[in-house]
């Protein structure tokens, strides 16, 4: 069977909080972090509400305490990640020191979509007017994504890192990562993996959906009827998983684990999902398999739940097919964050430990004609007191990538 | 692990069978043309009229590797890109500069994505099976190695496609050159993917016995590493393949192999292919350095700015 | 221009818009459908088009789900344009 994974620290940031406190109590009280693009230079500002985090480039920068680094060399996805990163670390109570690489093995699994895209696409316009001198390399230092992930590895824990790398399959990229460093604990490769995913804002992706026509020019509807597409968020969110060993060694307080996981390809088209849902029933039954878990065992569904047509009902499909004995409770966050792609994995992670620690259910927003209609089902308000054991989440992505991370009480 | 069949693509006639001598192309300065198949041969042309060089590369290769294993459906497909698709990449930036957000078309955008190599493949194949991409810049490959070996593990009876892909485009050239990167060989590309089970069949090439992965914490400490493994397991490899003049431990023959292929981040699928050749007993003379006369053991070291280190360790089975 | 002369701009378009390398506008026949059989072209051919319509004739299209509808087959979209166009 292997070693159990368990998940000691979360640590998340996005439009509606700085850390995982300021997170959990919007939630709670069902305010929204979709708004008017502020901070983001785009001509789409006021067309596309989007989840952005107030923050300037310069603020993150000083809260990561990144001070002698030149201004725009730091992409604004390594400054979220570190962030998010580090507050699961702490989160943990498990000391830098303790993680020194001849005493313990750890893993530094990050996941982005775009990576350092935001400054790229800033060095663009003067580089393809003059290909030999123009814009400032400084910019394009943290295009690839492993350059992101490898500047947070070394601000958290230099030359500690048994084990660095980037996972980027879309918008299931932090599920991927999660679902990776669950499985080299239980290998007994690695005793403590960071996992997570971070994407900031960024024209290229802003322009990309836009050009897909799947973005909504009000707030958000996901699981609603009226559902008119997705709004584009940014963030981070981590987990700091360890192993059996780990947490009995270091005494840490962790209740919640990772029991299952699941990773299956749609192999219907590269970027819309399946009519019958083919990819992400596979990821949730094959999750479901890895926890020894049978569907009645499931009381609530993070759900992908982007708010396009496509996802929303290919989604739904496949939840009715695999949990023919009736429907856990469901909601969809991204109504609050934004679709935080390759993060996303990550944040709604967070939520659910969240949601397990603390026997409470986060609601969806804005939802006036559910598309599961049986009542009861749908999380439409903020539930305290529930009784929840296991938490089942979804990430489903373009190029038919589909995972799915169950959560459990220990 | 064993490496069941292994294709490869790049500035060598790689892609062919058998006997094979590797031109020394150090002295270029341009960026080296690919020796590429026909790839309408190798997949339908409805569908490779989306596809960017690194697509058709990678889907290529794949298709290669799966047709020489007599494998229809792998049980996972996993690449490694440090850069992913670039051109893609860079026409939709273009376009977005130029047209100023506006009246851009969607299929540079969806095709960008890193994940397109993977993605495809398993739509070519209907596979939907496990399907992840690694995108850590120079070890996206051994990412990718080391998943193999994982799941392998949790499943021995599962067979695993893998692969390295990189192109290089007129925008990615330009930026390289001006950080210095091509001072001292040229631009390269390439793709090779590798078909991985925990059985030895009959058309075996090599054994991969590790994909190791330490933490150094401070660049060029590739031979301290190599020696400490060697004393930890008593192996000593014939032949050490990699992408930098890095010094061997004494008495090892080492040979930086972008002197053939010109360099690219994950140009280590190339070393993996050719390390499977020679162990496999392909004829391969490279000009100007001479492979020891038997060759039993690779191993291929690389690092990064971080001082990670990863070695590929294969063997002869 | 008239609507045989719009029909034989559009195919040459369309050709370029979408790549289909190896086509050639005498194999786009006018009242074909152009989706699934035939071209076997899908959601994201649409899109394209849909830009193709904004480019070079100066019509939008509110929302994709018009989309079946006009790009039917060349003859629709030409019809479509003459409607429509400027």
């Amino acid at each position: 069977m292997g070693n159990k994974v368990h998940i000691a620290g979360t640590g998340v940031i996005s439009a509606i909080g700085m850390n995982l406190a300021q997170n959990l109590s919007s939630l709670a009280a069902g305010r929204t972090g979709i708004g008017a693009i502020r901070r983001l230079p785009t001509v789409h500002q006021a067309d596309f509400p989007s989840g952005e985090i107030a923050l300037s480039n310069e603020e993150l920068q000083e809260k990561c305490g990144w001070h002698s680094y030149p201004k725009n060399s730091i992409s604004r996805t390594a400054m979220l990640g570190f962030l998010a990163a580090k507050e699961a670390v702490d989160a943990a109570g498990l000391s830098l020191p303790d993680m020194a690489g001849d005493r313990l093995r750890c893993g530094f699994i990050s996941a982005t979509s775009v990576g350092g895209m935001d400054l790229t696409e800033d060095f663009f316009p003067a580089f393809i007017q003059n290909p030999a001198t123009g814009g400032s390399l400084r910019q394009v230092r943290q295009h690839e994504c492993g350059a992101v992930t490898n500047h947070i590895a070394n601000a958290l824990n230099p030359g500690n890192w048994t084990y660095t790398t980037t996972i980027s399959t879309a918008c299931s990229s932090a599920a991927n990562a999660i679902m990776l460093g669950a499985r080299m604990i239980k290998a007994g490769i690695l005793d403590v993996a960071l996992a997570g995913g971070a994407d900031a804002l960024s024209r290229f992706t802003l322009n990309g959906f836009n050009t897909l026509m799947i973005l909504d020019h009000e707030p958000c509807q996901p699981f609603d009827r009226q559902r008119r597409g997705l709004n584009l968020g940014e963030g981070a969110g981590y987990l700091l998983l360890v192993s059996d060993t780990v947490k009995e060694q270091y005494g840490l307080s962790a209740k919640v684990r990772v029991t299952g996981y699941a990773n299956a390809n749609d192999a219907h088209h590269q970027t819309a999902s399946s009519p019958d849902g083919a990819g992400s029933y596979l990821a949730m039954k094959d999750a479901l398999a890895i926890s020894g878990l049978q569907p009645a065992d499931i009381q609530y569904i993070n759900l992908h739940g982007t708010g396009t047509q496509n996802n929303d009902a290919s989604e739904s499909t496949a939840i009715r097919r695999l949990f023919t004995e009736g429907l856990p409770r469901l909601s969809t966050t991204k109504g609050f964050t934004g679709h935080t792609l390759a993060a996303c994995g990550g944040i709604e992670a967070a939520y659910s430990v969240a949601s397990l620690e603390r026997q409470c259910l986060y609601p969806g927003l804005r939802i006036t004609q559910p598309v599961i209609e049986e009542p009861g089902v749908m999380v439409s308000s903020f539930e305290e007191g529930v009784s929840l054991k296991n938490i089942l989440s979804n990430s489903f992505g373009f190029g038919g990538n589909c995972s799915s991370l169950i959560f459990s009480v220990s | 692990m064993y490496i069941q069949a292994a294709s490869c693509i790049s500035a060598q006639a790689s892609f062919n069978k058998g006997a094979l001598t590797l031109k020394n192309i150090s002295a270029s300065k341009e960026r080296l043309p690919l020796v590429e198949p026909d790839y309408t041969k190798l997949v339908d042309p409805k569908l490779i009229r989306r596809m960017s060089r690194i697509i058709r590369m990678g889907v290529a290769t794949a298709m290669a590797a799966l047709q020489d294993a007599e494998l229809a459906m792998p049980d996972a497909i996993l690449m490694g890109t440090a850069y992913g698709c670039l051109d893609d990449t860079g026409s939709f930036l273009k376009k977005m500069v130029e047209n100023q957000e506006e009246m851009l078309t969607p299929t540079a955008f969806i095709q960008s994505t890193h994940n397109t190599v993977a993605a495809q493949i398993a739509l070519l194949l209907k596979c939907h099976a496990y399907n992840n991409t690694y995108v850590q810049r120079n070890l996206s490959f051994q990412s990718a190695l080391l998943d193999a070996l994982l799941l392998l593990q949790e499943n021995p009876a599962r067979r695993v496609l893998a692969g390295a892909a990189d192109e290089c485009t007129n925008y990615s050239e330009a930026v390289l050159r001006r950080f210095g990167v091509y001072k001292t060989l040229p631009p390269g590309e390439g793709a090779a993917c590798f078909v991985l089970g925990a059985e030895k069949t009959a058309g075996s090439l090599a054994r991969v016995s590790a994909v190791e992965w330490l933490a150094s914490g401070r660049p060029g400490a590739v031979a301290d590493a190599l020696q400490s493994i060697m004393e930890r397991t008593g192996e000593r490899p014939d032949l050490l393949l990699s992408a930098s003049d890095d010094p061997a431990p004494a008495g090892i023959s080492s040979v930086n192999y972008t002197r053939y292929i010109g360099q690219y981040p994950t140009s280590v699928g190339f070393a993996c292919w050719l390390a499977a050749a020679l162990l496999s007993g392909v004829p391969v003379k490279p000009e100007g350095f001479v492979f020891p006369a038997t060759v039993s053991r690779v191993w291929l070291p690389a690092t990064d700015e971080n001082g990670q280190l990863a070695i590929i360790r294969l063997e002869a089975c | 221009m008239n609507r045989d002369e719009l029909i034989e701009q559009l195919k040459g378009q369309i050709i370029e818009q979408l790549n289909l390398q190896a086509v050639t506008p005498a194999d786009i026949k006018t009242d074909d459908p152009l989706f699934g059989e035939g071209l076997g072209l899908d959601s994201i051919d649409a899109l394209e088009l849909i830009v193709l319509l904004q480019q070079h004739y100066k019509i939008k299209l509110a929302n994709a789900e018009e989309g079946p509808k006009v790009f039917r087959s060349v003859g629709t979209m030409a019809d479509y344009i003459l409607a429509h166009g400027q």
